[in-house]
């Protein structure tokens, strides 16, 4: 089985445009030739690619299409919005309803801005970080994505030592070392930036441990740094008040991205009024950041997060699919472990350092119609029902018996 | 830049090539006509390096053997100022008439493997010389990349993060594959099937693609959608070992030939 159309409008791509694909979409990421490099449409948790074939989808756009393709009362939030015109002069009413609306959800926020991207608002925070405590250090923990900008990005290219040299990483968890951190840069530390739970790519998720979330509330405090949480893949996910009520964390700085509006562009980032006068003073801007549909977008997606309890929904529906992926793999001979929340998990095949088989186990998957990831978190999303999560193990079941036979 | 890093590429990655060189390129037929004959080339705190020929062939080991041409450099500053001043291997000999052949060795061998690491332009021309370039400047590559990661500082890190993984570039044409072992204290390194399953396989399709990554002018991310570059298994292993030999690459090639 072939993928022509993505090989051949790959040719066509990598003609006009740097890698052909390039960021975390690039075909280098996954299975090169063995999977799906275009997409067509979607319609709730399913998309076709461009060779026309269906697939049962676990990456949801790598994060955003939370509630599924096309979801009706997004959309016509967003449409509606769009027909009254796009990037004013001024923004909207919009933007001011959606930030009473995330102040009114996450506990501790008094304020919220908007970008486009995620990294747009993590670079933000860092500067506001900057800004409030005019000190130079960020500490992050190694392996950690927080964006494309010169002082996180997971690339080589175009950076100079410069770029990092304030930033500092410690492992994930590991109290010890972070608190040798804070110590050795006692009076420099803007920042702590953490993800609610660790989730990098070519290796398993981990939660925090509670005396993490501890020590990193309690180091920040003591340290008069501010603790940014990097929530742009979990949050509303993982809770509808965003994911730190989850793990306990006590942020001063969260920024949603993923979840928020269905696919709609649209970034935020929420602190507290004892930051604001900070915030005010870090230049935030860009072309499209006014543009009011993605806003309508987020409003009803906000709504819908809670009024469904998207997070419960999403750890049963998550659950359901990866305790069924055990078994297949127990039952294939094939031992897979899974790490990170059920509604956002990350499969593997156990003992499988070099990711092969694990690659040829997703490469088989897309076969059959499923689209996992052999080296990032996957995505459950509302449009998935049971029947869709049990359609698709049968054919993971298919795609395990090619592996194995 | 720490100079003992620098005379360590020199000894334990260039001079390795020759032996990947000679047997491959018709203008070692001379050079490999000649006597018996051995130079052993010490540098304080680094492994000798001994390059022979015996019977028309031209070995390169780290192995210190009696016999033949001894040269002693006194720091490894002195042994890569002689290595960069000079072109090639052309060493500073003057005096020693006891040993000509060994002198002629060393300096013809390494003026040829100079021009086959170096000549770009040669490379990109001629299919004919970059099927030499290919096997000698990716085993410099790879033999530096082990040297690197055991003598720069950072080395260690990486050591760390990838500890016990092995790495494995194939080429198809022309047919080529070395691997780089990061599971002894030393990495290693060799030619040919490694001594286990690889954690990433980097498998070159056709010349100009093996050719454009040595000379850091491919589209890789392009190449790999397309299949002519293929990296099977830890994808950010095989990123930073490309890295690295990259590093080496502007260590030993600060102005190489556009
Ligand atoms: C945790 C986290 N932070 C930041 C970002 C960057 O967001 P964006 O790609 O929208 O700039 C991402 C994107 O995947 C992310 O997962």
């Amino acid at each position: 089985m072939s993928y022509e159309q993505s090989q051949a409008l790959f040719r066509r791509a990598a003609a006009v445009i740097p890698g052909g694909i390039y960021g975390h979409t690039t075909p280098a990421a996954t299975v090169p030739g063995e999977m799906p490099y275009f997409a067509s449409r979607g319609q709730g948790c399913r998309y076709t690619d461009v060779d026309g074939r269906d697939y049962i989808d676990f990456m949801c756009g790598y994060g955003p299409l939370v509630l599924g393709y096309h979801h009706p009362e997004v959309e016509a939030a967003a449409d509606t919005a769009r027909a009254r015109g796009a990037c004013f002069n001024h923004p909207t009413d919009l933007m001011v309803a959606l930030a009473e609306k995330l102040v009114a959800r996450v506990d501790f926020a008094d304020w919220a801005v908007f970008g486009k991207n995620g990294s747009d608002l993590t670079t933000w925070a860092v500067m506001v970080a900057r800004e409030v405590t005019g000190r130079p250090k960020i500490l992050k923990a190694a392996g950690a994505y927080h964006g494309t900008h010169a002082w996180c990005t997971p690339g080589h290219g175009g950076l100079i030592p410069e770029d990092r040299a304030h930033v500092h990483d410690f492992p994930w968890n590991d109290v010890e070392r972070l608190t040798r951190l804070f110590q050795a840069h006692r009076g420099q530390v803007a920042a702590l930036v953490l993800t609610p739970f660790h989730h990098p790519a070519y290796a398993d998720s981990q939660l925090p441990t509670p005396e993490f979330v501890t020590a990193a509330n309690c180091l920040c405090r003591e340290h008069g740094a501010l603790l940014v949480l990097d929530d742009v893949r979990c949050g509303f996910r993982l809770g509808a008040g965003g994911s730190h009520q989850k793990f306990g964390y006590e942020p001063d700085l969260s920024i949603y991205c993923k979840a928020i509006a269905n696919g709609h562009p649209i970034s935020a980032c929420v602190g507290k009024k004892t930051h604001q006068a900070a915030a005010s003073r870090v230049f935030l801007t860009g072309s499209y950041w006014n543009d009011p549909a993605p806003m309508a977008a987020a409003l009803a997606v906000l709504d819908i997060v809670e009024r469904e309890k998207l997070a419960a929904r999403l750890d049963l529906l998550g659950q359901r699919f990866v305790r069924g992926f055990i078994a297949l793999g127990k039952k294939h001979g094939c031992p897979m472990i899974a790490s990170g929340p059920a509604a956002m998990p990350y499969v593997r095949v156990e003992g499988d350092a070099s990711f092969v088989r694990t690659q040829e186990l997703c490469a088989a998957a897309a076969r059959e119609g499923v689209f996992l990831h052999p080296h990032h978190n996957w995505f459950l999303g509302a449009a998935h029902t049971e029947a869709d999560i049990d359609e698709a193990l049968e054919r993971i079941d298919r795609a395990f018996a090619r592996l194995t036979g | 830049m720490p100079v003992r890093l620098q005379a360590a590429l020199h000894l334990h990655a260039v001079l390795p090539a020759l032996g990947v060189l000679a047997p491959r390129d018709p203008a070692f037929a001379d050079i490999l006509a000649g006597p018996d004959t051995a130079v052993t080339l010490r540098v304080p705190g680094l492994d000798p390096t001994r390059v022979q020929r015996a019977g028309g062939k031209l070995t390169v080991n780290h192995r210190a053997s009696p016999g033949g041409l001894l040269l002693h450099f006194p720091s490894a500053g002195q042994f890569v100022r002689t290595m960069q001043r000079r072109t090639a291997l052309a060493l500073p000999l003057a005096g020693i008439t006891a040993l000509p052949s060994a002198k002629q060795l060393l300096e013809r061998a390494g003026a040829r493997l100079e021009t086959v690491l170096t000549d770009r332009a040669a490379v990109r021309r001629d299919p004919a010389f970059a099927r030499l370039h290919v096997p000698a400047a990716l085993t410099v590559a790879v033999a530096g990349s082990a040297v690197w990661l055991r003598h720069h500082p950072h080395g260690a890190v990486l050591r760390d993060r990838f500890e016990g993984r092995l790495v494995h570039f194939v080429a198809l044409d022309p047919e080529f594959s070395v691997w780089l072992d990061l599971a002894p204290k030393v990495p290693a390194w060799g030619l040919g099937t490694p001594p286990r399953a690889a954690d990433a396989e980097i498998r070159f399709a056709d010349l100009s693609t093996v050719v454009g990554e040595l000379l850091h002018e491919n589209d890789s991310l392009a190449s790999l959608g397309h299949g002519h570059l293929r990296i099977r298994g830890h994808l950010p292993l095989a990123e930073q070992i490309g890295i690295v030999m990259q590093k080496v690459d502007h260590i030993l090639q600060p102005a190489a030939k556009p």
